[in-house]
């Protein structure tokens, strides 16, 4: 797949404009502060609904204007496809598919697959478990398409059971309550554990056979959660987490909060068998982030038979030129979108130059 | 400046509170209702004061009636041994529809949602166990809605049930009947997978 086209209407600092893009290696360039992140982060708004630098939808908005409408127009094996969104302040955001608006983000995302690499993605790394939690999830779904249905289910059931237990203390009548809430959080937690514990199995096979190609580094990913230490059957899984729910209820009354399921998941990374987290240098640090995502890529690819589109923000400049050649053979037969503050120092099919918020292809 | 006189803007204001009712449509009711004869209207505005007036809970089931026990309810003909569960009023209609069902009811109005403050006491699950206890019932089928809130109630309920030894069953969910397999969306389908059946 890849965008074709790309109508932007005052997101951020990039005024209204159209542009073509090649379908190979699209190289945007400029100095700093021009509108070249802003630019991928147009398109992977069209593709996941939303920011990858967390930005507010009124921050979105360019200073002079009330309002942002982007529309880009992809190719999927030689059929097209149209997806929208706009915003204006104070109202609701929108998205269409092929000019039908649709209902819930979670229609959108699978459509359009994007990978975005970022100087941020060190944090997957260095971060708290939150970031790792949210890195799964994002890559995740776009691969398993139900596993979106599944995580926001489990956090609605973990709102209302943590509700409940704070409530204990005035109803009584509410420990029953709390009954059923542990077995709809063990039906679904036991799904998500499941999910992110294939997904980081895979992971650490295609890690590893990256960080052999480019660094004779030992890495070792792992699943970690609270409920179980072997998983292989869901139901034992589901057993399991009740049975943590249940013995640990009086401390999570205690606390108005519940102490075991995934959302205290996390995945733990080992370089030379030591914690990357605190002991690697930040350059190790890099290389995994990039080989993380390099991973999520490839898994992306063979679980859609489509290749996504890569979005490269910023990453060259942080690489040593093994690395970079190495990076973009791997990618290679996917469009690809790369920003960087020089033209000469990567090899394209299109340059572009921005300025002041204004693209112009070379 | 106000363009309409006062009491035009105060029935669209009336109306305007009515749900999926906007300024628009209200204004255009408004009107409409203003260019009705007005023996039409004193027949509309008895018809809404008359239904406040005279409906109120069913002392069994609690559906609306006008009367003590509801039109179902009250049909002999209906085997009263089965219990329908469902959380509103709607639902019962949507349920005749069906022309199938031939038990009775119970409305729940609401479902269990620690989030919005609705613990099992605000809904009529007292009252449920209180017509089991009295009656010689022989199935309970929870038709609730197929989401969190929905499927936490009906696993509330069937936990309380349980003990009196009476069948509990649950409504089944999946690919809609005369739907198309492929526009099924990804969530109801692999759920339809789970509950499938031998042949």
């Amino acid at each position: 797949m890849y965008l074709k086209e790309l109508t932007i209407d005052n997101f951020k600092n990039l005024k209204h404009q159209k542009v073509i893009f090649s379908a190979g290696t699209n190289v945007i360039y400029g100095t700093n502060a021009q509108g070249k992140s802003n630019l991928l982060e147009c398109i992977r708004i069209l593709s996941i609904g939303k920011s990858f630098r967390n930005s507010k939808n009124k921050d979105m908005v360019n200073f002079n204007s009330d309002y942002y409408y982007m529309k880009g127009i992809f190719n999927i094996d030689n059929e097209e496809i149209t997806i929208e969104t706009g915003y204006k302040l104070n109202q609701n955001k929108f998205f269409k598919v092929n000019n039908n608006k649709i209902k819930s983000i979670s229609e959108l995302i699978g459509v359009i697959l994007t990978t975005i690499f970022s100087p941020d993605d060190l944090n997957i790394v260095k971060g708290s478990p939150f970031i790792r939690r949210r890195y799964m999830d994002a890559s995740i779904s776009m691969i398993k398409r139900n596993y979106l249905y599944d995580i926001i289910q489990y956090n609605k059931v973990l709102a209302n059971r943590n509700k409940v237990l704070k409530d204990i203390k005035f109803k009584s009548e509410n420990l029953k309550l709390l009954d059923i809430m542990d077995e709809q959080l063990s039906i679904f937690g036991s799904k998500i554990i499941m999910y992110r514990k294939q997904y980081v199995n895979n992971l650490n096979l295609i890690v590893k056979k990256i960080l052999n190609d480019i660094s004779n580094e030992e890495v070792e990913i792992c699943y970690w959660n609270n409920v179980m230490d072997k998983i292989d059957d869901i139901k034992y899984i589901k057993e399991s987490l009740s049975n943590k729910l249940k013995l640990n209820r009086d401390t999570d009354i205690k606390y108005g909060d519940t102490k075991y399921g995934p959302h205290r998941d996390d995945i733990k990374i080992y370089v030379n068998g030591h914690d990357s987290r605190i002991y690697a240098s930040q350059g190790q640090q890099r290389t995994i982030a990039l080989c993380l995502k390099l991973a999520e890529h490839e898994m992306m690819k063979s679980e859609n038979h489509e290749n996504p589109i890569l979005l490269l923000d910023d990453v060259m400049s942080e690489l040593d030129l093994n690395r970079r050649r190495y990076i973009l053979n791997k990618i290679s037969g996917c469009q690809t979108f790369i920003t960087h503050t020089e033209k000469d120092d990567i090899k394209g099919d299109k340059y572009f130059l921005i300025s002041d918020g204004v693209i112009m292809p070379d | 400046m106000n363009v309409y006189s006062r009491s035009l803007s105060r029935l669209i204001d009336e109306l305007s509170r009515l749900p999926g009712i906007g300024r628009k449509t209200a204004q255009r009711l408004a009107f409409y209702i203003l260019d009705m004869p007005k023996g039409d209207v004193i027949n509309l505005s008895n018809a809404i004061l008359e239904a406040k007036n005279n409906l109120k809970y069913c002392n069994k089931c609690y559906n609306f009636t006008d009367s003590d026990l509801c039109n179902i309810c009250s049909d002999e003909t209906r085997d009263s041994s089965t219990i329908c569960v469902v959380s509103d009023p709607k639902d019962v209609v949507a349920m005749e529809k069906t022309r199938e069902y031939r038990g009775l009811y119970h409305v729940l109005h609401g479902v269990i949602s620690p989030m919005d403050g609705i613990g099992p006491e605000d809904i009529k699950i007292k009252e449920l166990l209180e017509r089991i206890n009295n009656n010689d019932i022989k199935e309970i089928i929870l038709a609730t809605n197929p989401d969190i809130e929905g499927e936490a109630t009906a696993m509330y309920i069937a936990k309380l049930i349980k003990p009196f030894g009476i069948k509990v069953t649950r409504i089944a969910h999946g690919v809609p009947v005369g739907g198309d397999l492929e526009y099924t969306d990804s969530v109801t389908l692999s759920r339809a997978l789970e509950g499938r059946r031998e042949m």
